[in-house]
């Protein structure tokens, strides 16, 4: 029964032709892209041999945004419309952020249903929007230097992203025209790049701090598969946290007291991460601040340069550091494993360069961390690993990837309290369901109120969706009968779908995260980016579209030979292969909305005949196993 | 898609109490290699859905028969029963003073003045305890008798969560050391 072995259609005309997939690290700090060639995993430069991106857009007027160093010129002059570090605000709410914002040097605005937007010259920009603008420069400048077309791309993610964060991800991508292939934890995508490199057996953990995300994830590594035994994080702690911490303890020790403006914001920051990164290699630095953005404020500096020790420094960063450490204690007890019978510990992201850092985290292991490969590099080739093995450019079984929900799902029940439906750490996909009833008398609807966190409280937890369940027929208080059903697929994001037993009323959601982007405002922007986009948008929808058919055509085709006689009745089998014509024939015409609609109804008239297949594939499995060998 | 194999026939393993666990994870492990979404990439969208279902049922079934409990409860469940039902709080007498006495020992722990010793002692014996309810529920699920079984299961359960506590305390009291 060979349910997998479909062949794509790209590969039926050249069948030797090796599909371009490509892993991207979109960072808070720093994006990169990264290609497998010849068995070598590695970043790919850009003209001027930048293996980084800069993670900064610059909105102009009536022109294209500027990506990456073009635009990092611009963070003092045009603060405003110069926008860094957008990752941390992914998938967040207006509210959400203002925990954030201290450290946070931006002018944001609140649009719909609490959405955070930020105000530029260009107009409101959702963070989605800015985050896209990085991956179409990346995407672009790989499909240069590959010369062709990208079959897709695995997109990491920190571990500990919510549903929300993941969704905002995956819709830039969609807004960048980029097909997903997976998200990758960040985590998982660094032990890939080293246990794929060391062919050994190990349990390892991987302690990754970035610009704004910190990650800690156990894994279990043996014969290719690469099992995550617990994750844990905090999407609200990197190294923009050190830097910040450096440039307020500067304001205190220069007596700023009044408010310093954007510009002067960003100056400080400059300098502190400056600061920071020369303090790995000397003992104390003299922080210039001469450059003083002072034209049009208020603020005065008393001194035009500031003296910093490197334990000055120490001292400022460990209470941030420690709250790393404490993570990780936690981490460890999660997935069982002592400090002991740890292999090893691997480092990974740009903050893990700050000195203070190695040394605590060596500390708390008790065991030299490894760093060999480059820790800004690192996750962007263990995701160009797994998208060559995903198209299957690489034999399936050199690698499998089993992950875990970083965070609980639960719902809201009476009282404000949280029921966890699916406990954080459990293995992804993962499906629970369970059942609720009503609590008055005649109640003819319910309220489903998704949470993702780990506390008691609704308040307390993040809320993903909020959705309603109608139709139940009047019946006396806790006698109806609802069972909700989660499920989580392998990218981590949730679907909900909720069902009254005695009814069979269904309601099912995507879970749409309360500050995501809906269908029309992602509708809205994607006919932004075609409008002033280079390439042109609308073919690479048709293009889209036409792989989507050729290879739903293939598959059925095949699936149709191999079992259509035998699992289908002779009505069923005639509709299907109608089906199969008139997908054909839309895939040969120039409509991609037709044919996206056609690829839609094929796909739901052969479902039923896919379950069917994948139900005897599910018994044919294990045949020929032994029953009992108890 | 309702998949119809239950947890048993999954794995091609018996319907009964017993469970070879590496085989069971050997199993899993090969389901997980031919079924996990990563395998489905490229195929339709249909077979991508289908496979993540297939997967989630399988973390499920996995999650299940690993654990003792829930393996005995999913046996009762497959056999019609409710063991776990809010109306089914009743127990036996002798058990639950049993328990009250097992738990005022892990409560006098902080007292104890050979605490290592006490720890180490008192998890043997609620072991020895689980392994005997063990073999209750095994018998009377065996003999059809599944009121009996049912009883079993619920003491089992009982014992787990007093062996959690019993962890938590003994971790707590490693602390403060």
């Amino acid at each position: 029964m060979a349910l997998l072995q479909i062949s794509e259609p790209s590969q039926s005309s050249k069948p030797n032709q090796r599909k371009l997939a490509v892993g991207i690290d979109l960072g808070t700090t720093n994006s990169l892209i990264a290609i497998v060639r010849s068995g070598q995993a590695d970043t790919l430069p850009d003209i001027n041999g930048n293996h980084l991106l800069p993670s900064i857009v610059r909105f102009r007027k009536h022109t294209y945004p500027q990506v990456g160093h073009s635009a990092k010129n611009h963070i003092i002059d045009d603060a405003a419309n110069t926008v860094v570090s957008v990752k941390r605000l992914m998938g967040r709410g207006v509210q959400d952020v203002k925990s954030l914002s201290n450290s946070l040097p931006y002018a944001f605005e609140q649009g719909n249903q609490g959405m955070l937007m930020l105000k530029t010259i260009a107009g409101q920009k959702s963070p989605v929007q800015v985050a896209a603008e990085i991956l179409r420069t990346l995407v672009e400048h790989g499909e240069t230097s590959l010369g062709g077309k990208l079959e897709g791309a695995v997109i990491t993610v920190p571990a500990y992203f919510n549903d929300a964060q993941r969704q905002a991800t995956k819709d830039a991508a969609k807004l960048a025209g980029v097909s997903v292939l997976r998200l990758l934890n960040e985590p998982t995508a660094a032990a890939v790049a080293y246990g794929l490199e060391h062919k050994q057996n190990a349990t390892v953990a991987v302690f990754d701090l970035g610009g704004g995300t910190f990650d800690i994830s156990v894994l279990k590594m043996e014969k290719g598969v690469f099992e995550v035994l617990a994750t844990d994080g905090d999407s609200a702690l990197g190294g923009d946290d050190f830097d910040y911490a450096i440039a307020t303890w500067i304001c205190g020790n220069l007596g700023l007291e009044a408010e310093l403006n954007l510009p002067q914001q960003r100056y400080l920051l400059c300098q502190a991460r400056m600061a920071k990164e020369a303090l790995c290699k000397t003992e104390s630095i003299v922080i210039p601040l001469d450059q003083w953005p002072s034209s049009n404020a208020t603020v005065a500096l008393p001194q035009d340069q500031i003296l910093l020790s490197l334990e000055q420094m120490n001292e400022l960063l460990d209470p941030i550091i420690d709250r790393t450490i404490s993570v990780c204690k936690q981490t460890l007890k999660s997935a069982e494993v002592t400090i002991t019978n740890l292999d090893q510990v691997i480092l990974v992201g740009g903050s893990t360069r700050t000195l203070r850092v190695r040394q605590q985290v060596s500390a708390f292991f008790q065991c030299q961390p490894l760093t060999s490969i480059d820790p800004d590099r690192i996750v962007a080739i263990g995701a160009a690993r797994q998208a060559d093995v995903l198209v299957g450019n690489k034999n399936h079984d050199e690698l499998l990837l089993l992950d875990v929900l970083p965070l609980s799902l639960g719902l809201e029940t009476m009282g404000g309290l949280v029921e966890r439906i699916i406990e954080r750490n459990s293995p992804i996909p993962a499906a629970q369901a369970q059942e609720f009833t009503t609590y008055q008398d005649g109640q003819t609807a319910m309220m489903i109120h998704v949470l993702q966190g780990e506390r008691e409280l609704v308040q307390n937890c993040r809320s993903l969706a909020r959705f309603e369940l109608q139709g139940i027929p009047p019946m006396v208080a806790g006698s109806a009968k609802i069972r909700v059903t989660f499920q989580v697929d392998a990218d981590g994001l949730l679907n909900v779908s909720a069902r009254e037993l005695s009814s069979n009323i269904v309601s099912e959601i995507q879970v749409q995260p309360s500050y995501g982007l809906t269908e029309d405002q992602m509708a809205t922007m994607l006919q932004d980016a075609w409008g002033y986009a280079e390439t042109d948008q609308i073919s690479r929808g048709l293009h889209e579209q036409k792989v989507k058919a050729e290879r739903l055509i293939i598959a059925l085709e095949k699936a149709l030979e191999a079992d259509g006689e035998r699992l289908l009745t002779q009505d069923q089998l005639v509709k299907l292969r109608k089906g199969l014509q008139t997908l054909a024939n839309l895939s040969a015409g120039q409509d991609h909305e037709a044919l996206a609609k056609g690829v839609d109804q094929l796909t739901k008239a052969s479902d039923e005949f896919a379950a069917l297949r994948m139900d005897e594939s599910i018994r044919q499995a294990l045949a020929g196993q032994p029953i009992n060998v108890i | 898609m309702d998949i119809k194999q239950n947890f048993f026939q999954l794995y091609s393993l018996p319907r009964c109490y017993a469970v070879d666990l590496s085989q069971l994870q050997n199993r899993h492990r090969q389901l997980q290699r031919k079924f996990h979404p990563d395998r489905y990439v490229t195929a339709t969208t249909a077979d991508q859905r289908l496979a993540v279902q297939v997967t989630a049922y399988l973390n499920q079934a996995f999650k299940t028969l690993k654990n003792p409990v829930a393996r005995g409860v999913y046996l009762l469940e497959l056999a019609g029963l409710e063991p776990l039902a809010v109306s089914k709080t009743q127990m036996p007498a002798d058990f639950l003073l049993q328990q009250i006495s097992l738990r005022e020992s892990i409560d006098d722990l902080p007292k104890s003045l050979n605490m290592d010793q006490d720890i180490s002692e008192l998890f043997n014996r609620l072991q020895q305890q689980y392994k005997a309810i063990e073999i209750e529920f095994a018998n009377t699920y065996g003999n059809g008798e599944l009121s009996k079984a049912e009883v079993a299961i619920r003491k089992l359960q009982f014992m787990e969560r007093l062996e959690q506590q019993l962890q938590l305390q003994a971790e707590v009291l490693m602390e403060l050391k």
